[in-house]
């Protein structure tokens, strides 16, 4: 797998860091605009290659060797860029492109650019904060970029809820684990599920939208 | 005879094939976004008109939007930004001819926009720092204009080192760093003209704008004095030493204000 990496710095460290793990042997190719990052570089990260290029030369660089690349990650420290590189590469067929954001206040906008893989460091922020205060009705725990589906998690916080969810896991047959009011992980049958539980279910998320609703008309 | 003729080429190519690009850094602008982008729209080869948000939650962005501007929100919400928003607009934009506007001028018409450029269609030259009618700012008056003395005297023919009224070649502000805050336009001043690019200062007339209180004034006096340091320091013009020493007391002086807009 060949792979590019614009950008040296916070983000991309991670970035190659994966990318490696997923291919240890593929080529990984960072391209930076200091030298004095790409020396530092260097010796972080001895494996790949890395190339100095002015902002200007990553789009000329890209359509030169647009069938050769694999994946392209562009991962500056400028949400600007990144949109830029993005849009360039999805336009010239890169397989697979993934714009990573500084600012997640981004997102939308990428998106509405059709970059597909936009990657928000900063997602896990809100749900992990929902799930040590336990002060929400549901929480994305994980959400899957190449499917629209993701694990929930769904507080039953009185007996209609409790009702409506269990008939919603039955209805779908879908996979659920409980987690109790005293933070004990319990595992089915869906008649093990009680008040002031929360239940992780994997779904697509076009059902826990549909649940929601449900849940929220008994609210109402 | 040459240069005249060469002059009046660049002139004409300039002219027919140079698009320019309008960027507005904002924040909670929503009463002025519509007649800046409207405004810049009307100016001549004006191709795209840029709004980069520094996270508002009045409705600046929805309206930019649908006055047709392209919309980014700064990469990193730091306060005061000024300078990330400028760099993510010099990054976004399309054009041949990138130039920064305050949306809040009160005055602004298409004119003022094509005043900025018009030195650099004219091939006279690569970066234009925009100066008005009006005393320059007290932050200009009592910092930057005496550090630009001591330390850059051939910058201190420019009125207003600090205005924020700039336009330049596209490609001139890939070549240099922007820096976060307030010392983003003194440190582009000193930058490009270190690296060679021609630079003018062009009047731009009368600016009605917002002017901020003094005691928002005393961050952007520190950010301003810090910027021209560093770079005095990276030039060698003063003792690394002993002004790193120094900087980092001034950053521990209690300047005794709250003094944050």
């Amino acid at each position: 797998m060949r792979s590019i990496v614009i950008g040296g710095g916070h983000l991309a460290y991670f970035t190659v860091k994966a990318l490696r793990e997923i291919d240890p042997k593929g080529r990984i190719i960072i391209i930076e605009f200091t030298s004095e990052k790409i020396e530092m570089l260097k010796k972080t990260f001895p494996y790949v290659e890395t190339m100095l290029s002015s902002i200007d030369k990553v789009e000329e660089y890209i359509t030169e060797n647009q069938s050769l690349i694999d994946v392209l990650v562009s991962a500056t420290d400028s949400d600007a860029l990144n949109l830029r590189y993005a849009k360039y590469s999805i336009k010239n067929e890169v397989p697979i492109v993934i714009a990573i954001l500084n600012n997640p206040l981004n997102e939308p906008i990428f998106l509405k650019e059709n970059i597909k893989y936009v990657i928000n460091p900063y997602k896990t922020i809100t749900s992990k904060i929902k799930e040590i205060v336990n002060k929400f009705r549901v929480n994305i725990l994980y959400e899957f970029s190449k499917i629209n589906a993701g694990i929930y998690a769904l507080k039953i916080e009185d007996a209609e809820t409790l009702r409506k969810v269990q008939s919603f896991i039955l209805k779908n047959d879908l996979p659920f684990f409980i987690v109790s009011i005293d933070d004990k992980l319990r595992a089915g049958p869906i008649e093990n599920i009680q008040v002031g539980d929360i239940v992780c279910v994997s779904c697509l998320d076009k059902d826990i939208r549909s649940i929601l609703e449900k849940i929220k008309e008994g609210v109402g | 005879m040459f240069r005249l003729l060469s002059r009046l080429v660049l002139w004409f190519v300039g002219l027919g094939f140079m698009d320019v690009s309008v960027v507005f850094p904002s924040k909670n602008r929503e009463k002025y976004v519509r007649k800046a982008v409207r405004t810049a729209f009307k100016a001549r080869h004006v191709r795209e008109v840029i709004i980069v948000d520094g996270g508002s939650s009045d409705n600046t962005v929805d309206v930019a939007l649908k006055e047709g501007a392209r919309v980014i929100i700064q990469s990193n919400l730091v306060y005061p930004g000024k300078g990330v928003a400028m760099r993510d607009g010099a990054y976004l934009s399309s054009g041949d001819i990138v130039v920064f506007v305050d949306i809040d001028i009160a005055n602004l018409t298409p004119q003022f926009i094509e005043k900025l450029y018009t030195p650099i269609m004219r091939g006279d030259a690569e970066f234009v720092k925009g100066c008005f009618g009006r005393a320059a700012g007290r932050v200009t008056e009592l910092v930057a204009k005496p550090l630009l003395r001591m330390f850059y005297p051939e910058l201190a023919r420019f009125k207003q080192p600090l205005s924020g009224e700039i336009a330049g070649l596209r490609r001139v502000f890939y070549q240099v760093e922007f820096e976060d805050g307030w010392g983003v336009d003194v440190g582009l001043l000193i930058d490009l003209y270190r690296k060679g690019v021609k630079i003018v200062e062009e009047d731009l007339g009368f600016k009605e704008h917002e002017m901020k209180p003094l005691h928002a004034l005393t961050d952007m006096a520190y950010q301003v004095a810090e910027a021209i340091l560093k770079r005095a320091i990276r030039d060698m013009k003063i003792d690394e030493v002993w002004a790193k020493k120094y900087i980092s007391t001034i950053n521990e002086i209690d300047l005794g204000g709250a003094g944050y807009a």
